[in-house]
């Protein structure tokens, strides 16, 4: 083109303006007319976008599941308590006693007796099996005192300590820091959340790699069509535009397809999560993903569909050369 | 417009497909290129397409050289080639205006501009009636046709036609090479490979000859008309034999 000045009245020549505004109409065509041709073949398309949704729910949900927990874990952690489990033995004049002692020290904000009698109602009331508990002949669920702790940043190195000491009482037959299992449910999190992210790096070469070879079955299929676009002067560029196009609109469908499953599986277990969450006493709810999470979600579903695509293109549109 | 130098091609395999061809073709002339098959034809045409490219020698098209044309710069090299195949090479998924669009389409030209020119080049060669049927529904007479207007929709320096009518019946023949006459009068270079050598003896160009990738013959004709007839049938006789 380097000659265009030099050409004739009757050579077609494109100026820059013109060619420009060309390039994104183009970019427009080519994008309505990937458009038109997926849903020209509305099956296989569905198909497409459903494996890829599917695909990306597993890591996602798991993630959601996660942040959910986690917030959970931030609202637990700020109030530390001690379960001392009384001697049975021990009267329940005793236990008061001693839980007004407690709730004297410095470091604890209160403390909280609960006679075997009251455990056991609170437990039949929790689970409803009443029934069962009085087959016992005696009652086997222990007196217990729940010292709640002041809050501070020592918490963790003064509630150990305070633990051991108050195992030492003699009206004491256990005491239990419930700050443990959270801890324990934060490491089985990290776990988790390192299997999320393992489980989501495998499923985006997946991804790609199922985009791929959807879009190199497509190529295949219009082999003549690029054969012909090469040899009357189309570039690799104008050539590949619209399997790029492709891989996209096959991300971003896959993208809301895995919008749609998480929906569907968030308000199928809704009900029984709720009816736990009361059976707890409790007001938890899950929350589902926000719309931050949902832009974000498509996007990068979105971009795992273009790099498929030029995975594609790369392994096999460059090679299609006229012979 | 179209020149080669001392031009060999030897492809991986071995085969010997050009050697030491020489060739220079202005502007605005129309040329046959024969011989027989496996002679070289394809292979000198597909040089000045850079669908191949020289082993030895220079091949220079509208003052480029091709030799050290770079591989991004082809596409824009064949925009200024049109080409017309044996099999017209239509898509037959595509209108009739839709295939003839095509390189207008690649060239980046405005939707309205596009029409224009289509509708400009399928007058040319008679076919402005079929614009919205399939390629699928045309004579083969007619697909040919429609593969010219195609090369020809850009407005191309150079037209190439590799066995433009090897499909076709003699009159319909005659059709094509003289549409392919009506461009080369207006300044278009044209190239048309062919081994129909009763019909190139009609209509008397210069003929090159090619027999196994060497250059033959290459037998001016004047554009009086005064055919070298003699030439013509010895050509066929060599080529033939």
């Amino acid at each position: 083109m380097a000659d265009a000045s030099r050409r004739g009245a009757s050579q077609a020549s494109v100026g820059f303006r013109e060619q420009l505004r060309s390039y994104y109409s183009h970019h427009w065509l080519t994008f309505t007319e990937s458009w038109r041709r997926l849903w020209a073949t509305p099956m296989s398309t569905l198909l497409t976008w459903l494996l890829v949704g599917v695909a990306l729910s597993l890591p996602s949900g798991l993630y959601l599941l996660l942040s959910n927990a986690e917030s959970l874990r931030q609202d637990w952690q700020g109030t530390a308590q001690i379960s001392l489990y009384l001697d049975s033995s021990a009267s329940i004049e005793a236990g008061e006693t001693l839980a007004l002692e407690l709730s004297q020290r410095t470091a604890v904000q209160s403390a909280h007796y609960l006679s075997s009698e009251q455990a056991l109602q609170e437990f039949e009331q929790l689970s409803g099996m009443v029934g069962i508990i009085s087959g016992f002949d005696e009652n086997p669920i222990p007196a217990s005192i729940a010292v709640i702790l002041v809050q501070s940043d020592q918490l963790p190195a003064l509630s150990q300590q305070l633990v051991q000491e108050l195992a030492e009482l003699e009206l004491v037959d256990e005491a239990q820091l419930d700050q443990q299992w959270l801890e324990r449910l934060y490491q089985l999190m990290q776990l988790l959340e390192r299997l999320a992210w393992a489980l989501a790096i495998l499923l985006s070469v997946a991804i790609v790699l199922i985009i791929g070879n959807t879009i190199r079955l497509s190529i295949e299929n219009r082999r003549a069509e690029i054969l012909i676009v090469k040899l009357t002067g189309g570039t690799n560029a104008y050539v590949q535009r619209p399997f790029i196009y492709y891989g996209f609109l096959f991300g971003l469908g896959g993208g809301l397809s895995c919008m749609l499953i998480l929906a569907a599986v968030y308000i199928w277990i809704q009900p029984p999560l709720q009816a736990l969450s009361v059976a707890y006493g409790g007001d938890f709810g899950l929350q589902g993903p926000g719309l931050l999470d949902a832009i974000l979600l498509i996007l990068v579903s979105s971009a795992l569909g273009v790099a498929g695509a030029w995975v594609a293109v790369y392994r096999h549109l460059r090679g299609i050369e006229p012979e | 417009m179209i020149v080669f130098d001392r031009v060999s091609k030897q492809y991986p395999n071995g085969h010997q497909a050009l050697a030491d061809v020489s060739v220079e073709i202005d502007r605005g002339e129309m040329v046959f290129l024969t011989g027989r098959s496996g002679a070289g034809k394809s292979t000198l045409l597909k040089l000045i397409m850079l669908m191949e490219r020289a082993s030895s020698g220079e091949v220079l098209v509208a003052g480029q050289n091709l030799n050290t044309f770079s591989r991004s710069g082809i596409p824009y090299l064949r925009r200024q080639i049109g080409v017309v195949f044996q099999n017209h090479q239509l898509l037959l998924d595509r209108s009739v205006f839709d295939n003839v669009a095509l390189p207008l389409e690649i060239a980046g030209f405005e939707r309205r501009d596009i029409e224009r020119r289509v509708r400009a080049a399928l007058a040319k060669v008679g076919l402005e009636a079929t614009m919205k049927h399939s390629p699928q529904n045309l004579s083969g007479g007619e697909q040919q046709r429609v593969g010219i207007a195609r090369a020809v929709v850009n407005r191309p320096k150079i037209l190439l036609a590799d066995e433009p009518t090897g499909n076709l019946d003699p009159a319909l023949s005659a059709d094509v090479m003289d549409i392919f006459q009506q461009f080369s009068q207006v300044g278009v270079t044209t190239l048309i490979a062919s081994h129909d050598l009763a019909l190139i003896a009609r209509l008397q160009h210069r003929t090159v000859t090619l027999q196994h990738g060497r250059l033959f013959e290459n037998t001016e004709v004047s554009r009086a008309g005064e055919a070298p007839i003699s030439n013509t049938l010895e050509v066929q006789g060599n080529g033939l034999g």
